[in-house]
Order: C-alpha cells, then sequence, then structure tokens
C-alpha cells in the first residue's frame, strides 16, 4: 500500500470512474486486427502477446486503483499504454496523476485522452469524455497562474528540477517536462501554470551559482511573481568557533553567532566578537540569492604586558609624581561623567524612541 | 589581590592631591532585562528571538540567539531611554523556540483554534427524521453518515445505500428550480469502494415517493447532484453512503440559476502584521518561530529617566504553544490556551539572580509505568514525557501529513512489545472473541510471492482449518493482517487495552528511551534491508523491491525473527514499528491543523471521532519503501479496509494499571 492522498473535502470521484472502465476496456479498446485471414494471421502473433501483457498490466493498475494505490497504478498504466495506445488508458494516467495532486500532468493527459478519443472515435463512452472535460475544467480552477518577471530574461528557469514547457495560450507550464536543467524562456514575461503547493523554482545563470526560491501556491492563486536575480536577498550565515559570540553586519549588530542575515547582494563588513577574544573581521561579497556560510575563527587574547598587574604598579608610582605636579599645575574642574550603559550579557543595549 | 598595591597607591596620591572627584550624572533611564526559561534547552528553546517595539507599536529592533547550552540562561539585554527623554514604555516581545522550528514571516494577529464538534452521527435508522439538519438555499451543510449495517436505505434506481443515513430539512421560500448536490465526501471517491454517496430528495422525511434521487451528477460534476423544480416549503434531502463504511458529506443547495460549480474559495486576505523599518529600509525578518512551538511572552518595561533598574522574564514551557496577541498586548497567563493582559513588568533595584530555571518544567519528568501484574516481557514500558508530534519533512501525496507540527505531553503507558500475532488472534478465538465484522480475511494458500497478483486477499496472514486450528503453523509468529480498525480495536480491548494513539504510537517510535527525538524507529539514518522488513515486494516500478528476493526476502517476517527482531527495535524495547506491517491507531485521520488535533491542549492530543470516515495508519510495512516508516509519517486509510496485506496492529495499555 502506498500513502493515501487527504484531500478533506475538496476531492472527487476518480476510482468510480476507473473501476467501471475496467470492464469496458477489454470489449472496446484492444480490438481484433482487421478481415483479411492473411495479414490477420501475421498480425495476431505478436500482437496477442503485446495484447495480452498491455491487458494483464492495465488489470493490475485498476487493481491498484482499487487500493488507491495510485503511483503504482500509474506505472501499470503506462506500461500498458506503451505496448498499445488507448484514449482509455490515457484516461486513466490522468486520472491517476489528478489523484497523486499532479494537476498540470494530469491536464496534459486528460486532454490528450479526449484528442485521441476525437482521433479514433468510440474508445471513450460518453459519460467518460463528458468526465474528462469535467475533471478539465476542475483542474483548471484549481492550478494557479501567476504573472512572472524574470530578470535577467535570458536566465534559465526549472520549477522542481523540471524546465518549463509551451502549454495553451502562450503560458509556460511547470511539472510536464522530463527532469532537466531550467531553460530561459522565450520572453522575460510570462505566464506560469503550475500545480498549488510549495515549488522549488531554481534560476541558472551562466558563470553564476543556482538560486534556489521556494514559493507556496494556494488552489487557483492568480498574481504576480518577481524573480530579478539581482533584487534576491543573499543571506549570509555567520557561525564562530566561540559560542556567544556577537555579530555585527557594516557595524549594525545582528545577535549571537550563529546567525542567518539577509541582505542585499553586496560588499558586508562582518566583525565576530567576544571578550578574551581577538575580533574577527571579514570582507563579505554576497550574491543575489545565495547563500554564503562564514565562520569565524576567534583566537584567545594572551594576556599582554599591560594586564600584568606590576607593569601597573611600576607604572603608576612614576606617572603618579608627573600627574601630581601637572595636577596643581594645571587644576581644572573635570567633565562630569554618566555610567556606562550595562547591555546584559548580550552586550545589547537597545533605546527606545 | 594583585591590583591592590596600584589601587592603594592612587588613592594615596589622589588623597595627597585634595578632592577633585568628577562630578557624576544620573544614570540614563535603563532597565536590564533578563531572560530565562524553565524549558529544556536546547531541544525545547534552542534559540530565542527578542522583538522591541516603542510604546505605540512601532517595532524597533529584532534579534535572534542561539542557546547552545542552559549554561548560557539567563541572557539579558538592556533598554534605555536617550539623554533629555521622558520616562517612557516598551513593549518586548521574547519567542523560545526549538533550533530549526520556523515558519516564512506571516505577523498575523494571534491565532486561536477553536474545538469543533464533528457533525453528528445517526445510529438508528428510525431517529433519521427526528433532528434532521436544517439546511437554506445558498447555503450547504456538512453530514457523517454511520458505517452501517443500517436499517433504513435508500435507493435510485439499481443504486442502494449499504452504510447510515442523514436527513436534512431544506427550506424553500418562493418555488423554482433547484440545484441539490453533495460538494464533497470523505472518503473521497479516490476510495469509492468506502464513500460513494447517494441522495434523495422528499417532501417528507418519511414520504414513501421521491421527488427526484441521483448517486452520480454525471455531467455537472463528479459527485451526487440533481436539479429539480421544488414548490415553496419543507423538504427533505436524505443522504447515504453506497459503499458499507461511515462516509462524511458536504451537501450544498442553491437556485440553479445562481449555480456555480467552482467550490474553490479564495484564500483570505491575511494581516501582513508590522514591519521593522531601519533607516528607512525594510528589514523585517524573513522568518518567524512557529507559534505551535513557541514559548511566547510579552512584557510592558517602564523606564524612567535617571534610574537603573531591572527585570526577569520567564519563558515558561507551560504556555508552548499559546500565541500572545501583539496588538491586543495580552499573552500566557501561565495556563496553557490563555492569554491575559499584560501588566508593566515588577522592576527591582538590583540585579535578578543569576541561577537558571532551564529544564525545570514538570512536563519533563520521565512518569514510570507502576509495577506491571505480571512479569510478562510482552508488554513495554514507554515512560511519560514531551514530544514534539509531527515532522515537517513528512509528506503525504498531494499534501502535508506532519504539519503544523505541536507539543504533547503523554501519560506513561504500555505497549505491545511486537505486533498482534496470527497466534494471538486465534488464542482469542478460542477465548471467545467474536470479530464484529468479516476481517480478518482469512487466506486458504501459504503465503508466495505472485506477480499476478498485486496485492490483497492472496497475502492475508490468517489462516485456519475447519476445526480452528492453524492451516499453516508456520505463520503463527507472522503479524495478524487484513483486519479491519474496528475490529483490531475489539481485539485490544478484549486484551484489556486499546488501540495506541498517533501520540502514543510517535513517542514509542521516536523519543522514548532517547534524549532527543529521531527520525525512524531504528534512529537516525534510513534503515537497510537488514535492519527492517520493507520494499520486499518484487515491483521495481514502485521502488518497493529493493530488499526482495536475495536482498532480503518476500513478505511479512515472523514478529521475533532475527534480525529484524534485533534491529527494528527501540532502546525501549518496542519491535517492529519500523517495518513488518503499518499499523492502525486510534485517532481520525485529519490534518494536524484541523480543530480536532490543533485546539486539544498538549496533554490531551488526539482525533478520535465517533465513525470517523478515515483512520490513521502509522509505521512501515514489508512492502513500502523505507520512509513510510519515519516516526512522524501516517497515512489515512477507511476504517473498513479488510484486505490490506500490509496492515496490521498492536494495542496499548494504561500505564498506571496495576
Amino acid at each position: 500500500m502506498e500513502p493515501r492522498s487527504y484531500h478533506p473535502r475538496t476531492e472527487s470521484r476518480l476510482a468510480g470512474s476507473l473501476v467501471a472502465l475496467a470492464l469496458l476496456l477489454p470489449a472496446t479498446s484492444y480490438a481484433a486486427p482487421g478481415k483479411d485471414p492473411k495479414a490477420k494471421a501475421e498480425a495476431q502473433k505478436p500482437e496477442d502477446e503485446e495484447l495480452k501483457r498491455a491487458r494483464a498490466l492495465y488489470g493490475e493498475g485498476l487493481e491498484l486503483v482499487k487500493k488507491a494505490q495510485w503511483s503504482d497504478a500509474l506505472s501499470a498504466f503506462e506500461r500498458s499504454y506503451a505496448l498499445r495506445p488507448h484514449a482509455m488508458t490515457t484516461y486513466n494516467i490522468g486520472a491517476c496523476e489528478r489523484a497523486l495532486g499532479r494537476y498540470t500532468r494530469a491536464r496534459v493527459a486528460l486532454l490528450r485522452a479526449l484528442a485521441e478519443e476525437q482521433a479514433r472515435p468510440e474508445q471513450l463512452p460518453p459519460s467518460q469524455i463528458e468526465e474528462a472535460k469535467g475533471y478539465v475544467a476542475e483542474i483548471e480552477r484549481i492550478l494557479a497562474q501567476v504573472a512572472v518577471t524574470l530578470e535577467p530574461s535570458e536566465a534559465g528557469i526549472a520549477v522542481d528540477g523540471r524546465p518549463l514547457e509551451a502549454g495553451a495560450g502562450g503560458t509556460l507550464v511547470a511539472g510536464i517536462a522530463t527532469p532537466g536543467a531550467g531553460k530561459p524562456p522565450a520572453s522575460g514575461k510570462f505566464e506560469l501554470v503550475l500545480d498549488p503547493g510549495a515549488h522549488l523554482i531554481t534560476l541558472t545563470r551562466k558563470g553564476y551559482a543556482d538560486v534556489v526560491v521556494n514559493r507556496t501556491f494556494t488552489p487557483g492563486q492568480r498574481g504576480e511573481l518577481r524573480l530579478e536575480l539581482e533584487k534576491l536577498p543573499a543571506t549570509l550565515h555567520v557561525s564562530s568557533s566561540v559560542e556567544r559570540a556577537i555579530v555585527t553586519v557594516n557595524d549594525v549588530d545582528v545577535g549571537m553567532a550563529p546567525v542567518d542575515v539577509q541582505r542585499r547582494a553586496g560588499t558586508y563588513r562582518v566583525v565576530v566578537k567576544r571578550q578574551g577574544f581577538h575580533p574577527y573581521q571579514a570582507q563579505v561579497v554576497v550574491n543575489a540569492g545565495e547563500e554564503t556560510d562564514l565562520r569565524a575563527a576567534l583566537v584567545a587574547e594572551t594576556t599582554p604586558v599591560t594586564k600584568k598587574w606590576w607593569f601597573w604598579t611600576a607604572a603608576t608610582v612614576i606617572v603618579a609624581g608627573a600627574a601630581a605636579t601637572t595636577y596643581y599645575a594645571t587644576r581644572t574642574e573635570p567633565d562630569p561623567r554618566r555610567p556606562a550603559l550595562d547591555g546584559g550579557s548580550l552586550g545589547w543595549a537597545a533605546q527606545i524612541r | 589581590m594583585r591590583r591592590a598595591g596600584f589601587l592603594w597607591l592612587s588613592a594615596a596620591i589622589a588623597g595627597c592631591g585634595g578632592s577633585s572627584e568628577p562630578e557624576s550624572l544620573p544614570p540614563l533611564g535603563e532597565v536590564v532585562l533578563s531572560i530565562d526559561t524553565n524549558a529544556a534547552v536546547p531541544v525545547h528553546v534552542g534559540r530565542v528571538r527578542i522583538d522591541i517595539f516603542s510604546r505605540d507599536g512601532v517595532w524597533l529592533e529584532s534579534r535572534d540567539f542561539a542557546l547552545p547550552s542552559g549554561d548560557d540562561l539567563p541572557i539579558s539585554l538592556s533598554l534605555f531611554v536617550g539623554e533629555g527623554a521622558a520616562a517612557t514604555e516598551a513593549l518586548v516581545r521574547v519567542r523560545g523556540y526549538p533550533e530549526g522550528k520556523e515558519r516564512d514571516y506571516q505577523g498575523e494577529a494571534r491565532v486561536t483554534h477553536v474545538p469543533e464538534a464533528p457533525p453528528a452521527v445517526v445510529h438508528d435508522a428510525a431517529a433519521v427524521c427526528t433532528n434532521p439538519t436544517n439546511l437554506t438555499l445558498g447555503g450547504q451543510v456538512d453530514l457523517r453518515v454511520a458505517g452501517g449495517p443500517f436499517a433504513m436505505q435508500l435507493e435510485c434506481g439499481a443504486s442502494k445505500t449499504a452504510s447510515g443515513v442523514a436527513a436534512v430539512r431544506l427550506q424553500v421560500d418562493t418555488p423554482g428550480m433547484v440545484r441539490i448536490e453533495t460538494v464533497a465526501s470523505q472518503p473521497s471517491l479516490d476510495w469509492n469502494a468506502y464513500g460513494d454517496p447517494l441522495i434523495v430528495v422528499r417532501d417528507g422525511c418519511g414520504a414513501p415517493a421521491a421527488l427526484g434521487c441521483n448517486d452520480n451528477a454525471g455531467k455537472y460534476g463528479p459527485l451526487a447532484g440533481l436539479t429539480l423544480q421544488l414548490s415553496a416549503g419543507e423538504h427533505y434531502v436524505l443522504v447515504g453512503n453506497r459503499a458499507p463504511g461511515p462516509m462524511d458529506v458536504t451537501v450544498r443547495a442553491t437556485r440553479a440559476e445562481e449555480w456555480s460549480k467552482s467550490t474553490v474559495t479564495p484564500p483570505a486576505p491575511r494581516d501582513t502584521g508590522p514591519r521593522l523599518i531601519v533607516a528607512g529600509e525594510d528589514v523585517t525578518p524573513a522568518s518567524e518561530p512557529d507559534p505551535a512551538l513557541t514559548i511566547d511572552s510579552l512584557v510592558r518595561v517602564a523606564i524612567t529617566p535617571g534610574v537603573k533598574s531591572y527585570a526577569r522574564v520567564v519563558l515558561d514551557a507551560e504556555c508552548t504553544g499559546t500565541m500572545a496577541d501583539l496588538a491586543g498586548r495580552a499573552a500566557c497567563s501561565g495556563r496553557e490556551g490563555e492569554i491575559a493582559p499584560v501588566g508593566p513588568i515588577a522592576l527591582s533595584t538590583a540585579p535578578v539572580a543569576a541561577k537558571s530555571a532551564a529544564g525545570t518544567w514538570a512536563g519533563y519528568t520521565p512518569t514510570a509505568c507502576a509495577p506491571a501484574p505480571d512479569a510478562s516481557p510482552a508488554r513495554v514500558c514507554v515512560e511519560g514525557g514531551v514530544l514534539v508530534l509531527g515532522d515537517p519533512s513528512v509528506f503525504e501525496f498531494g499534501g502535508k501529513s506532519g504539519t503544523p507540527e505541536r507539543l504533547a505531553l503523554v501519560a506513561p503507558f504500555r505497549i505491545d512489545e511486537v505486533e498482534y500475532t496470527v497466534g494471538r488472534y486465534r488464542a482469542a478465538l478460542a477465548a471467545g472473541f467474536v470479530s464484529p465484522d468479516e476481517s480478518p480475511l482469512v487466506n486458504i494458500k501459504p503465503l508466495a510471492y505472485n506477480p499476478a497478483v498485486p496485492g490483497g486477499q492472496e497475502y492475508c496472514t490468517w489462516n485456519a482449518n475447519a476445526d480452528g486450528t492453524a492451516r499453516f503453523p508456520a505463520q503463527e509468529e507472522l503479524p495478524l493482517n487484513c483486519v479491519s480498525w474496528a475490529t483490531a480495536r475489539a481485539l485490544c480491548k478484549a486484551a484489556g487495552g486499546d488501540l495506541p494513539s498517533a501520540v502514543q504510537f510517535e513517542r514509542a517510535a521516536t523519543a522514548a528511551g532517547r534524549t532527543r527525538e529521531v527520525l525512524f524507529p531504528t534512529g537516525q539514518d534510513v534503515p537497510r534491508c537488514s535492519d527492517v522488513a520493507f520494499a520486499r515486494w518484487g515491483d521495481v516500478q514502485s521502488g518497493s523491491d529493493a530488499c526482495y528476493g536475495d536482498a532480503g526476502g518476500f513478505g511479512p517476517v515472523a514478529t521475533k525473527q532475527e534480525p529484524w527482531a534485533s534491529t527494528d527495535r527501540t532502546p525501549a524495547g518496542v519491535r517492529g514499528l519500523t517495518g513488518n506491517v503499518a499499523e492502525w491507531v486510534l485517532d481520525a485521520h485529519r490534518g494536524y491543523e484541523d480543530p480536532c488535533w490543533a485546539s486539544d491542549p498538549m496533554r490531551a492530543v488526539g482525533c478520535d471521532e465517533d465513525e470517523a470516515p478515515l483512520r490513521t495508519v502509522k509505521g512501515g510495512d514489508w512492502k513500502s519503501p523505507a520512509g513510510h516508516g519515519r516516526g512522524a509519517a501516517r497515512r489515512a486509510v477507511p476504517p473498513r479496509l479488510l484486505d490490506s496485506e500490509i496492515l496490521g496492529f498492536r494495542c496499548a495499555y494504561p500505564g498506571d494499571a496495576k
């Protein structure tokens, strides 16, 4: 058993139609060869073998459908189709894809089933033709369609590891093409049709690392999606060899390491510091959409001579005499001072305005 | 000591020079805010998000800190007002959450989960018309029909209902054409052998003649529906299931001219929340802590110029999942699920105690089972404790099943060491057990791989001769499969227990006996064929052949067969949770965001409903790929699925039973 789709209050009937078709298929789908006995005899043998196997696979698919093992059922139908194409099998492939939540693929298969029926009529009963049209209409309401602006337009784009494929009305459709590298669209502005849910959009450009954008689309979502490589935020992940080290980026305190900071592409000065350690400083160039790891290796400070108690004692003796003399010579009122801000263990003093 | 000489000398010199101390100004107004938690660090609280707002709600700063260990606590920061500023107040939101448990920034107002009763179920045919659900044109209602057998049967042509019936009273004010239809069912018709609606429209609920009926809407859509002329007044829509099983169904009625096929509702516009603008640039953090796993605290801090004071915030683990109401200035009152207005935080003039309370929350105490009534090793005690239910990396086909995660506190319980076996069922029958349905299905053949039979009764393990003795004695230690949810539960009740809940199963699988949760009951790594009985089916296409044949074998294995009995074993000693057969659990299957799950307090997380149309199955099985054995994975299955060769069960028992 494969995991089942859970479609609370939205899904509709699939297996009903599939199971019903099981009885129709042998009678209508795999018709005997032509009337010429000779040709029939010649054609019969290999066809019989293929036909038998195609039927067995089809039957296997239907059994799997009864148990909602859609992935296995799809595989059986596809293998059956490879041996003996038939509109009914294509219809079932579409229904399985739909049950798996792969609506763009389901739509392609269902439209193909209708086209096959038109080319070779009477493969699908009228009720199934209506069902297929109903599913296509339903899927079109479910699919998300967004107006994409891709800059630069020569960037390759792939969704979930598949390039886009041209669809009806000049749209580009995700999820249909075989897995592969992204391809640049014909234009930087296009309508993208894709299944609702979470998708990984990969943008590639020669000489640059891939940029992966994670976006979630709701059923029937419409809107805009701007994929501007130069404007995508870069992520800077800063970690430290020492715990509780404070990280600043361009002198702005961003918290304790490890920390993720999102900034526009550019050059940033990163400082990681902790008391008792030499501050770590780095100039980091981050590219749009990329994630950059920076690990600060903090080195403990050794006690300098100025930190030895005897140094200051001796120095004080020398300096004090001179200071006392100077003081009396130049005595003025000292500047008033405020206690330093506390900042707590995080060294973070936030001003409230 | 080292500097004593220096200080003494300095003082002496200063004394010689006369008194000329620099004038000391009063401090700027400052409050040092110390942050601590009684939650375990870093498992429960691995990061702290601190957001600072002005009195009037302007977002001033946001930082996020890692807490690698409890030794880092308490942490502290200070809030101050600049020179010449008047007394003011800051609003500080402090959130503690586990490492990595974040979501995209949504910034919405507080989300409350209101418990929602499942639709009432009519079990008695005579009561169907007693209290029908009311429906007006343009509206829709959710109904649940019982699983049957049922004394009332609806008919429509050759179709008949095989389960319960529910009635709807439809009020029509002016006569006209009306469209009545079922717009959704569960089990959906993907599982059409278990859920297939049929509707009948009558003038009176018990009227003998129907105005119309349908079991398949044809051109109108995939579910049952019909359009008919109705007079003004009351009419009745009766809905039943053509399949033998419980079913949820949504019935809608509209005027025919207003009917629209679309049931997709656009998502409601969301409150985008406050934005953090610094120097004119929007630097709002891209993510925020997942509210369901976050301890969310809100404090008001008064700052008085010229005064330095101290305050302490403790993130109380009891408040996990209780989201604060930023706009309403309210946060968890100290009791789960309750929020109260936030008053000014108490200030002191001396620093607050530095000792951290991390890990002291009573919820963590692993509570042991009471001594067992006998020394039987067949049941394993699973200590009580805390569990993060779900896992965002677990997906079902078409939708998420492991999210949103949430915290659950589990009381100690006992669970069968191994899955319920064929031999145990034979003993139950001998002791007088009577199955409530026709399961477990009997198989008259020994188990053997037959590629022509993709699944079903051919691989059921239950077998018996006419006198009830074992037909295939070698199969007595195999797990019992091909069994319905109701029969599995009845067997557990007969044994003095019940089916384990999903929470109990997951705690036993991923958390019990461990310091932190793991992915598989066997540990953090994907199991191998030699560890777990999975993918022992010869279908290359479906990827379920990885452990078939020479790589492992075929079919289920005896519950104590080595090496799996030793390797598919949790530290607490529960065997076979990762593979062999998947297992029924008590709960109905719904998304974790459903009120049935989300509105539960953390000490009672579960979703058991009367006549639930889908039940939850957990654990991997001998046929499926390894991923199904993830502790957080779950599947939705109609309770009357009888011929599943990969589905069995085990029982759980109260941990406090003497």
